[in-house]
């Protein structure tokens, strides 16, 4: 254990930007990014917040399934995710509807961006601007030093008009996808409800308009409804569902694909890319499970008891019933396992991986599973992230807390 | 290890065990440790399954009517053959059809072996064989729950006796020689086979196996000796007269309610275990009462017991229940903060003055203000601060003054938690008409002046609300004609009110609400206009829609499809029961969405979904409806909910409990429940049925068996009444049947009440399914004025068989019940004036599972509709032959011209209407009902709640729905 540490100490520590939900386009949960444990709290963001969560909550049990316990599919919409680059954080707020910049290292406030509804979704920041959505039925971009306005797409126009939702004001319209940019084009999706129609657009990330024949917005009704951080592949987009499994369209045009709706397939808003498959979930009728499956929607692998994972090159690190498990990702086996407290979320950081449960963060080597560090935290940690020497996590009453090192 | 024995009444027996006793089970702490349950006489070892709860006083253990059963390790040849005797202790918690106390049995037909001491149809039972079919020995009376009963079944080789509480209740010479053993189980509290299990509920204190047939003398006195101490004539749930229902108060505070009998000071223990661990009583002593549990933690399950007082001045508790308050859908209040430089003291005294005008007029204000024109975002802020039941929005044309405020209601940490402001077009508001609770103006307020269209203004203010023209403390001359007429407002009246609170109305619509809202209103001088429901608005008052059970609203304003969503939100799935269970269906009336969850009621405003109110209702619980009647229905003024001997009515705004009404019968229960209001300002007549105590169906947990579409009495026995009443302003009565009625056949039409009724069927059970119950049935009509019978017709259903359901509708002056029987539907028309069959169809089911098997008859256009056809009401002559294909388990529900439906998806879970007009169909993906009737029209909307609580489908939404006219 000793010689773990001395290593880790000696390593040089490399900084990076976290710049999306769940790091990247893929989703993976990974960066290159290291932290030296411990870490102490630098500072932390608001009161708890109250009454912000999106969605009701699942029922306790399928009587269908002799009342086994369900798993929440939601895995956004109680927590203000972050994306931090540089020396800077962004976060919306689900209850006070803005998007902030603040200072990585003190939490001052650098500007503040009023929208008119929930913002549910960890921005982008890219090339400067910082990307969002809103429950409100528009996509943002706004200049990430400043906070002013560059462009605002409401997809559905005037019709987008605000519905009464348990004490909030909502679009049937909100977007609920985040915004994610890539090569110059920026991604979302609008609407929760398949009837009233939904949109998923491919815009001009400095514009927000349709410029370039790989641009394009595209109207589905009675189709799906594009709720959960959209997935990135080098000619797809991967649209989760809300409590439905994930779709998949063409990058290019716009054009669906098809559902992955293997019949165990796991449903709800988590889905990271694995290279050329799918990881999906994190329920089924019976409890917490992951879905792996190719672009030809055949599943082909399922992680029952798994609710969330994180992935770097070599390594497939999942959290669930079964506590923290690392597992090889040539030889599928599962190299180490870490039995503690149901975890609820987990990133990898360069050779540590870090975990979020109830009251409680965790960190581990990545290699061997050793336990490096663990503090108490505030209410259920749903969300974290790593990036220039501090980890970010987002509880379920709307608060962060920021670590950096002793 | 040493353990101590509880000090029970059978110790003295247990310390000089008698002869003959094979053994004896003391269902206690001391003979029951980690699963392992010890005999006296330690002949066998024997597992309990299931959680290990005991109750105390007498010590006993409590079987939870699913999980628990203690198998003995009898191995073949042990038990006792020639003559037996299975002696028990036992307090039941609930019948049914099939339950084990003690035995070793196996019954499936062709083989029939051993014997049982249980209940068959709620009635203790002993059965024997010895190689031939069981004889099955019964008790003439239902068992007494919540009573303790000392059960003994003797066999002595040639006679079998049943005895309960000391008295022989049957006999049987039916079975000779030794008992025929199969290899099955020897078990205590449960009647398993290799087949099947139906687990006991309730209490087993002791169960005795003797070997040899005891006499009676001896049966008798150890009856005697025991029943002090377990006093069989006790019921041992305490119960208050009525109640007890709860109302969450505050963000922490839930208010249990309850009635009793004399003036007691109320306690209540509560806690998050059944330990309690807190308390909260009353100060003074009364017969209403109201206590309230302050503290609570959000998402919380508590258990709650009322204690009652005794004669030493202590207090004992009565029933455990239980509350969860992640159904508290009040916010904490706002933080004490000043977000605003300078206080506008205006703007907290209106804040103040519409909060105690809005509470004396629906007691807790819930739902949405806007505020037109909000200035500086002030009287935004006072009004969220005085009301924590309501959300704010204030809109302005003024960005600069938007972002101002925005900025000071952020630095306090206060902005977007209930209070949001939005700069925009204030001639296009962008919210969907008939949005807000009020719409008020500070602009209006400060310069006297709307800000924008008063049109818009209007546009989006709900009905039953108000629009205040002019400011709340001015006294100003009445003008005529008012200045806003020249508007030609549709669907508003208008109200002149002054200091007096005298009132001015043309007594039109609405009369009713507004001068409950103006009652509360001490200083107003001014117009006041009244929004009324949308032209032809229909109403979803009882489970099939109306009194008469057509399945149709009668609402043409959704008829056409052209809906949209206009909110969603809660109750989501948490608070429901399971999808499966044939739950009551939700109600509309008058603006207001009733839904009817897991012991619990929800009120919803219909046009915006807030919740005005809920309640949390012990043993309120109903399901397997088809085979029942719903235990709800609603007038223009509020919620009737029957709940055991009584109906309690909730008044629609704020869920005050306004009356009850009990039974005009000892040991019943009200059944049918029904009201009819003759306008919309009259009250209600007030209809019900008396019922046997449980012999509604209430179990929705544990699988399949309680999904009530199987083909088994279990699933399709009727519950039955043997009155039928009517409580009215005009004079109360009550018809008396001779035999039994069939409660799904209860319906209203015209003056009259129609049902299905056997003269010579027994009423004993409360609840059955044999074929008798048809042959010999009749068509009755009642005066609903008097009671008075007025004919009776003999129904030819006697042949069909066994139905599977059996429903009544009434509609022009006639009366069509359909007979699901036999693989097929049964449709029956007959004249409502003299009950003259006037034709009758029948087609095969389309498959006899999903609830294909249990549509109920859908009356609209002058059709029929029992799919996949829709007879002419009139000539029974096939109008339509094509029904769209669906999937699913739901029903058919209508409005005016259309019909609404669901398709089972798997993926998408869709919902669809049907207008019958233009013969469109439109399709609403992303969301399912129930596997009964929960997607409703009524108030100029269409509604669904979250009634597929439990199902883990595809469909991507589960969220309480309502659709307005686009």
């Amino acid at each position: 254990m000793k010689a773990l540490v001395l290593i880790f100490i000696a390593a040089p520590l490399i900084a990076a930007d976290w710049p999306t939900f769940l790091h990247d386009a893929q989703r993976t949960s990974s960066t290159t990014e290291t932290l030296r444990t411990p870490l102490k709290l630098a500072w932390k963001s608001g009161a708890p917040e109250g009454g912000t969560q999106a969605w009701p909550d699942e029922a306790k049990r399928d009587e269908y399934r002799a009342g086994k316990a369900l798993v929440p599919r939601y895995s956004f919409d109680r927590a203000n995710h972050v994306a931090a680059v540089g020396d800077r954080v962004f976060f919306g707020s689900a209850q006070s509807h803005w998007m902030r910049c603040a200072d990585a290292s003190t939490g001052a406030v650098k500007w503040t961006f009023f929208s008119d509804g929930p913002i549910r979704l960890a921005p982008t920041v890219a090339d400067g601007r910082v990307y969002f959505g809103s429950d409100d039925g528009s996509a943002y971009c706004v200049d990430a030093a400043k906070g002013t306005l560059v462009w605002k797409n409401t997809p559905a126009g005037e019709a987008s008009k605000l519905l009464p939702n348990d004490g909030r004001f909502v679009s049937p319209w909100a977007v609920r996808t985040g915004v994610i940019v890539d090569k110059g084009t920026a991604y979302f999706g609008a609407g929760l409800f398949p009837h009233e129609g939904v949109f998923v657009c491919a815009v001009d990330a400095s514009t927000g308009k349709i410029t370039s024949p790989t641009h394009w917005q595209h109207r589905f009704e009675n189709e799906f409804t594009p709720q959960g951080a959209l997935v990135l592949a080098e000619d797809r987009v991967f649209l989760p569902a809300g409590r439905s499994t994930p779709w998949m369209l063409d990058r290019t045009t716009g054009k669906v694909s098809g559902q992955f709706n293997d019949k165990k397939s796991g449903m709800g808003t988590f889905a990271m890319l694995l290279g050329d498959t799918l990881l999906y979930g994190p329920a089924d009728r019976g409890g917490s499970v992951l879905t792996e499956a190719g672009f030809d929607f055949k599943a082909i692998g399922l992680l029952s008891g798994a609710s969330a994972a994180a992935v770097s090159s070599d390594r497939l690190y999942i959290v669930g019933e079964k506590g923290l498990i690392g597992v090889n990702r040539k030889t599928k086996g599962v190299e180490w396992a870490a039995k503690i407290p149901q975890p609820i979320c987990v990133i990898v950081a360069g050779e540590t991986v870090f975990t979020g449960g109830d009251g409680e963060l965790r960190a581990f080597s990545a290699a061997k599973g050793i336990e490096l560090w663990q503090t108490k935290a505030d209410g259920r940690i749903l969300g974290l992230a790593a990036a220039n020497g501090r980890l970010f996590a987002s509880n379920d009453r709307g608060q962060i807390f920021v670590f950096a090192a002793e | 290890m040493i353990r101590l024995l509880p000090l029970t009444m059978f110790a003295v027996q247990a310390a000089a065990m008698q002869p003959f006793v094979v053994d004896r089970w003391e269902l206690n702490a001391g003979f029951i440790h980690k699963g392992s349950v010890e005999g006296m006489n330690h002949r066998w070892p024997a597992k309990l399954e299931g959680a290990t709860v005991f109750s105390a006083k007498p010590d006993a253990l409590s079987f939870d009517g699913k999980t628990n059963a203690i198998v003995i390790d009898a191995k073949d040849g042990d038990l006792p053959t020639n003559e037996f005797s299975a002696e028990a202790w036992v307090a039941p918690r609930s019948g049914g059809a099939w339950g084990g106390v003690m035995g070793c049995i196996q019954d499936n037909g062709d083989f029939e072996r051993g014997w049982v001491l249980g209940y068959k149809d709620s009635k203790w039972c002993f059965a024997v064989s010895t190689g031939k079919k069981l004889t099955y020995l019964a008790a003439l009376d239902t068992m007494r729950l919540n009573h303790w009963a000392h059960v003994v079944g003797t066999y002595d080789g040639t006679t079998m006796r049943l005895f309960v509480n000391g008295l022989e209740v049957a006999n049987s010479a039916a079975q000779n020689g030794p008992v025929a053993y199969a290899p099955a189980p020897f078990v205590i509290g449960t009647y398993r086979d290799k087949d099947e299990n139906y687990p006991f509920s309730g209490l087993i204190a002791q169960a005795t196996l003797w070997s040899r047939a005891l006499p009676m003398e001896q049966i008798e006195a150890q009856f005697a000796a025991s029943s002090k101490v377990m006093n069989p004539g006790q019921n041992l749930l305490l119960q208050p007269l009525v109640g007890p229902w709860v109302k969450f108060t505050s963000h922490d505070t839930a208010t249990v309610y309850w009635e009793s009998e004399d003036n007691q000071k109320g306690a209540v223990v509560f806690g998050e275990t059944t330990a309690f661990g807190a308390r909260a009583s009353e100060a003074e002593a009364s017969m209403n009462h109201s206590v309230e549990l302050r503290g609570l933690k959000p998402k919380t399950k508590y258990f709650y017991q009322l204690r009652f007082p005794t004669a030493d001045g202590a207090d004992v508790g009565g029933e455990t229940y239980s509350l969860e308050t992640d159904f508290n859908f009040i916010r904490p209040p706002q933080p004490d903060v000043k977000p605003f430089a300078g206080e506008d003291e205006k703007a907290a005294k209106i804040a103040e003055w519409w909060e105690g005008h809005a509470r004396s007029a629906v007691g807790e204000p819930r739902g949405y203000i806007l505020d037109y024109g909000c200035g500086d975002g002030q009287l935004v802020w006072e009004l969220a601060k005085a009301m924590p039941g309501v959300s704010v929005i204030g809109v302005s044309d003024d960005a600069a003054a938007i972002a101002k405020a925005r900025a000071q209601l952020d630095a306090a940490g206060v902005y977007g938690n209930r209070v949001t402001l939005m700069h925009c077009d204030l001639k296009k508001l962008p919210f969907h008409p008939d949005t807000f609770d009020w719409v008020i103006s500070s602009d209006v307020l400060r310069s006297g002046k709307v800000p924008g269209p008063v049109e818009e203004a209007l546009r989006v203010t709900k009905p039953r609300s108000a629009f205040p023209m002019e400011p709340p403390w001015g006294s100003i001359t009445r003008p005529e004609p008012s200045p806003y007429d020249e508007l030609g407002l549709k669907h508003w009246r208008k109200w002149w009110s002054t200091f007096d609170d005298r009132v001015e109305s043309n007594g039109e619509e609405g009369a009713n609400d507004v001068l409950n809202i103006l009652h509360g209103i001490r200083q107003w001088e001014g117009y006041l206009y009244w929004k009324i429901a949308p032209k032809g608005a229909g109403a979803w008052s009882h489970a099939y829609g109306d009194a008469s059970n057509t399945a149709n609203s009668g609402d043409s304003v959704v008829a056409d499809g052209e809906v949209g969503l206009r909110w969603f939100g809660e109750p989501g799935a948490r608070g429901m029961m399971d999808r499966q269970p044939r739950n009551a269906p939700p109600l509309c009336v008058n603006g207001t969405f009733y839904i009817q969850g897991n012991n619990r009621l929800f009120a919803l405003d219909a046009y915006n979904g807030a919740v005005r109110w809920s309640v949390e209702v012990p043993n309120l619980r109903r399901v397997n409806v088809p085979r029942d009647s719903s235990n709800m229905c609603a007038s223009t003024y509020g919620l009737f909910v029957a709940v055991k001997d009584r109906v309690w009515h909730f008044s629609d705004a704020n869920g005050r409990l306004s009356h009850s009404l009990k039974v005009p019968a000892e040991d019943r229960d009200w059944g049918w429940l029904a009201c009819h209001q003759d306008s919309a300002r009259s009250y209600a007549t007030v209809f019900g049925s008396t019922i046997k105590p449980g012999s509604t169906y209430t179990e929705f947990e544990g699988g399949e068996a309680f999904w009530y579409d199987t083909h088994t009495e279990a699933s399709t026995a009727k519950v039955l009444s043997d009155s039928v009443f009517a409580f009215s302003q005009n004079g109360n009565w009550t018809d008396k049947s001779k035999g039994v009625v069939i409660n799904s056949t209860l319906c209203l039409g015209g003056d009259r009440i129609y049902f299905v009724e056997n003269p010579t069927f027994p009423f004993d059970t409360g609840r059955a399914e044999k074929p008798e119950l048809y042959k010999g049935a009749q068509l009755v009509a009642l005066d609903a004025k008097t009671g008075k019978r007025l004919w009776h017709k003999p129904l030819a259903i006697g042949g069909l068989g066994i139905a599977e359901a059996l429903y009544l509708s009434y509609s022009d002056g006639k009366l069509v019940l359909l007979d699901s029987a036999n693989k097929a539907y049964h449709t029956f028309a007959f004249s409502a004036k003299n009950g003259n069959e006037l034709w009758h169809r029948t087609h095969p089911w389309k498959r006899d599972h999903h609830g294909g098997h249990l549509y109920h008859p859908v009356i609209v256009r002058g059709m029929v509709i029992v799919e996949p056809f829709g007879y002419d009401l009139a000539t029974g002559d096939v109008k339509l032959s094509e029904m769209p294909e669906r999937g699913g388990c739901s029903t058919l529900s209508a409005a005016k011209d259309a019909l609404h439906f669901i398709n089972w998806d798997y993926d998408k879970g869709s919902l669809y209407t049907w207008d019958l007009t233009s013969g469109s169909q439109r399709k609403f993906s992303g969301s399912r009902g129930n596997c009964f009737l929960s997607f409703i029209s009524g108030s100029g909307m269409m509604l669904l709640p979250t009634a597929s609580g439990g199902c883990s489908c595809r469909y991507p939404n589960q969220v309480t729905l309502g659709f307005g006219s686009k």
